[in-house]
C-alpha cells in the first residue's frame, strides 16, 4: 500500500475524486482485496462515528430552556424588561434634567411669547407650536415639566409653588439615580449575572444587592447573619460592615474569615463567571433561579459546608442526596456531627465529596457549566480527616464538578 | 420539509418559509422567548449531541456543551444577518466553546470526583449500547464503542477535524474555515486521524 493509494483512499471517501478517477479507484478496488479490506474498515470507523447514541436525556431540554431563561433574565419578556429599565433610565435622565435646568427656567424666564389663553391647552404640550410651526420654547419646558407633574404657569406666585414642587422632586429624582446605580439591568444576551431572585418579600428587601454584571460587595443583614451564625454554631457575630455601593472591583475576603465578615461575591468580567465563598449559598440558590431562599425568614437555615466522617463516601467520590429519605438517613442517622446540615429541604441537594479534605477552604463557583467546587486549598490539608465534605446546592439540575489545579 | 433538506439531510432552513420561520424564531428568542428558543433546540440539540458526544467522550460533558452552545449562540445569532446557515453557525460555535474548556482544562484538572454512584435523583447515564440487544446489534455496539474509545484517545485537533468530516461530513474546506486551518492541514489531519485509528482498532497497518 503506497501513500498515494492511502491518500487516493481518503479522497474516495470524502468524494473528492474527479468522476474519472473515482472509476479507475473502482476498478482498482475490485482486483485489490487489500486496498477493499483498507476502505472497508475506513467506512466502518465513520460509520461508527456517525451512529451510536446521540438521545440527550429527557431533563435536557428543561434544564437548556432554565438556563435561557435566566441568562435572559428570569423568564421576564426581555422586552418588557428592557423597556422598564430604559423607561425609567430615561425618567430619572428627564428628571435630573427638570431639576437642574427649569428652576432657572422658572426663575429668569421672561417669555417672549403671550402665555397661551387656555392653560389646560398649554399642557397638552406636544401639540403647541410657535409661530414658525417648530416647538416653541414654552411648550418644550411645559413638555418637560408636565412630565414631572408640574405646573407650567408663569404667575410670579405659580412660579413659586412650582420652586417647592421642583424641591420636592429632587430628592426623588436622586433616589431614581440611585436605584439605576444598583439595581440589576437586563443582562446583555450570553452574559451570566448574578441578581438574587426578585420574587418573593424576604423581609430583606433594604439589604444591599449586587448589581448584574458588577458583583461587587455583599453583606447579610443582621438577621441573616444570625441564621448563618446559629447553623454553624458560631460565637456573637462582630458588626456586619455595610458594603460601599459602588466598589470598582470586589476583593474576596481571607479564607477563614466568619460568615458575619461579610459575604464578598465576584463576577470575573471576562470569563462572565460569578465566584462566590461559600457562605453564599443561600443567594446562591436564589441566584440559581431555584426556589430555595435561605434569606427567607420562612425559609430553611443555609446548610454550612460540614466535614463528613470516615465511611460515608468513599475518597474521590462525588455523590448528591436528592430523596428526603436518605437524606435524613444521613443527618439524623447517628451522626449528630452532620445536624448543621438541617432537614430535608426538596428544594436543595447534598453534595457529598470523598476524600482528605480542609472543608473550609473548599470555593464554590458557578460557571456557564454548572457548579464547581474548587478544592485547591482544601487538597492541601494532609492532616485533615480521611472523611469529605458535605454541602447544599439549590436542585437546580446543575453538573457538579469538584476542581482541583495542577 | 423533505424537499427543502440538503442531500446529506443537514439543515430544513434552506426554503424561503423555512427561513422566514427559523428567522421568527430567532428574533424571539432574541426577545427572550423561551419557547422559541426550545422549538429550536429541539431541532438542533440531538445533532450537535452526537457531535459533542464525540469530542468529550462524556455525556454529562456533551450535555453541557451543547445547552451552552445554544443557550450562548442562539440569541447572538442576529448579528449574522442571515447569510451563516444556523446550522453550522451552531457548530462552529459548540467547536469553539470545546476549544475553549479544553484550553482551560489545561490549566486546571477535573479531579477523580465525577458522579460516579448518585444516591438518587437524576438517573446515572449509561452507554445507550449496553442495553440488551440482539448479537448482531450487540457486535456492532460493541465496535462503535471501540471505535469511540479509539476516538477520543485522538490528539484533540485531529479527533474534531475528522469528527467535523465524519459525523458533520462537512467539506474540506469548511472545515478549514470553522478550524482556522489551510485545507492541506485538514486533510493530513483526516488522514492521521484515521491511519490511526485503522491501527488502534487492529485492521492492519
Amino acid at each position: 500500500m503506497t501513500d498515494r493509494d492511502e491518500q487516493r483512499i481518503q479522497d474516495y471517501l470524502d468524494g473528492r475524486l474527479a468522476p474519472a478517477e473515482r472509476a479507475e479507484f473502482e476498478r482498482r478496488l475490485r482486483d485489490d482485496p487489500g486496498l477493499a479490506r483498507r476502505l472497508r474498515a475506513l467506512n466502518e470507523i465513520g460509520a461508527a462515528l456517525r451512529e451510536g447514541p446521540a438521545e440527550l436525556s429527557p431533563s435536557f431540554y428543561a434544564r437548556a430552556r432554565r438556563s435561557f431563561e435566566e441568562r435572559s433574565g428570569r423568564g421576564a419578556p426581555a422586552g418588557l424588561r428592557v423597556f422598564s429599565w430604559e423607561a425609567a433610565g430615561l425618567a430619572a435622565a428627564a428628571a435630573l434634567a427638570a431639576a437642574l435646568f427649569v428652576p432657572h427656567f422658572l426663575r429668569d424666564r421672561t417669555s417672549p411669547l403671550p402665555p397661551p389663553a387656555d392653560p389646560e391647552r398649554a399642557r397638552s404640550g406636544p401639540a403647541e407650536t410657535g409661530a414658525a410651526g417648530a416647538p416653541s420654547p414654552a411648550a418644550g419646558a411645559g413638555i418637560g415639566a408636565e412630565a414631572l407633574g408640574l405646573s407650567t404657569s408663569t404667575e410670579p406666585e405659580e412660579r413659586e409653588a412650582g420652586r417647592e414642587e421642583l424641591r420636592k422632586t429632587a430628592p426623588a429624582t436622586r433616589d431614581e439615580r440611585s436605584t439605576e446605580a444598583t439595581e440589576p439591568r437586563a443582562p446583555e444576551a450570553g452574559r451570566r449575572v448574578f441578581a438574587p431572585a426578585p420574587a418573593p418579600a424576604t423581609g430583606l428587601e433594604d439589604a444591599p444587592r449586587p448589581p448584574a454584571g458588577r458583583i461587587e460587595t455583599y453583606a447579610p443583614v443582621p438577621a441573616e447573619a444570625d441564621a448563618l451564625r446559629d447553623a454553624e454554631g458560631s460565637a456573637a457575630p462582630p458588626a456586619v460592615p455595610r458594603p460601599e455601593p459602588r466598589a470598582p472591583r470586589s476583593i474576596l475576603p481571607p479564607a477563614g474569615d466568619s460568615v458575619a465578615d461579610g459575604v464578598t461575591a465576584k463576577l470575573d468580567d471576562q470569563r462572565g463567571e460569578t465566584s462566590v465563598r461559600r457562605e453564599m449559598l443561600g443567594q446562591i440558590g436564589a441566584e440559581a433561579g431555584g426556589a430555595a431562599s435561605a434569606l427567607s425568614p420562612a425559609g430553611p437555615p443555609v446548610p454550612p459546608i460540614v466535614p463528613l466522617p470516615p465511611g460515608i463516601v468513599g475518597p474521590g467520590s462525588l455523590r448528591t442526596i436528592e430523596e428526603r429519605e436518605a437524606w435524613e438517613a444521613l443527618v439524623f442517622g447517628e451522626r449528630p456531627e452532620l445536624l448543621p446540615l438541617g432537614p430535608y429541604d426538596p428544594r436543595q441537594r447534598l453534595v457529598l465529596i470523598g476524600g482528605r479534605l480542609d472543608c473550609s477552604s473548599l470555593r464554590l463557583v458557578s460557571t456557564p457549566e454548572g457548579w464547581e467546587i474548587h478544592a485547591e486549598d482544601a487538597l492541601r490539608a494532609p492532616d485533615s480527616p480521611s472523611g469529605g465534605c458535605a454541602l447544599a446546592l439549590p436542585r437546580d439540575g446543575r453538573p457538579v464538578r469538584v476542581v482541583a489545579s495542577q | 420539509m423533505d424537499g427543502l433538506r440538503e442531500p446529506d439531510g443537514r439543515d430544513g432552513v434552506r426554503s424561503p418559509g423555512g427561513e422566514q420561520a427559523t428567522a421568527e424564531l430567532l428574533e424571539r428568542i432574541r426577545r427572550g422567548d423561551a419557547a422559541a428558543f426550545e422549538a429550536v433546540a429541539r431541532e438542533h440539540a440531538p445533532r450537535l449531541f452526537r457531535l459533542a458526544l464525540r469530542l468529550s467522550g462524556r455525556r454529562e460533558d456533551a450535555e453541557d456543551l451543547v445547552q451552552e452552545t445554544l443557550v450562548r449562540a442562539l440569541p447572538r445569532l442576529g448579528r449574522f444577518e442571515g447569510r451563516a446557515r444556523l446550522s453550522t453557525y451552531l457548530v462552529r460555535a459548540l467547536v469553539n466553546l470545546w476549544k475553549n474548556r479544553l484550553r482551560s482544562r489545561k490549566r486546571s484538572r477535573i479531579v477523580a470526583w465525577v458522579f460516579g454512584s448518585r444516591e438518587h435523583g437524576e438517573a446515572t447515564p449509561e452507554p445507550a449500547d449496553a442495553r440488551p440487544s440482539p448479537l448482531e446489534q450487540l457486535e456492532t455496539a460493541e465496535r462503535a464503542a471501540r471505535v469511540r474509545t479509539a476516538v477520543a484517545q485522538l490528539e484533540p485537533t485531529r479527533r474534531l477535524t475528522l469528527l467535523l468530516r465524519e459525523v458533520e461530513m462537512l467539506s474540506y474546506e469548511e472545515i478549514a474555515v470553522m478550524t482556522g486551518v489551510p485545507v492541506g492541514t485538514v486533510r493530513s489531519r483526516i488522514a492521521r486521524a484515521r491511519d490511526e485509528l485503522r491501527r488502534r482498532l487492529g485492521d492492519g497497518p
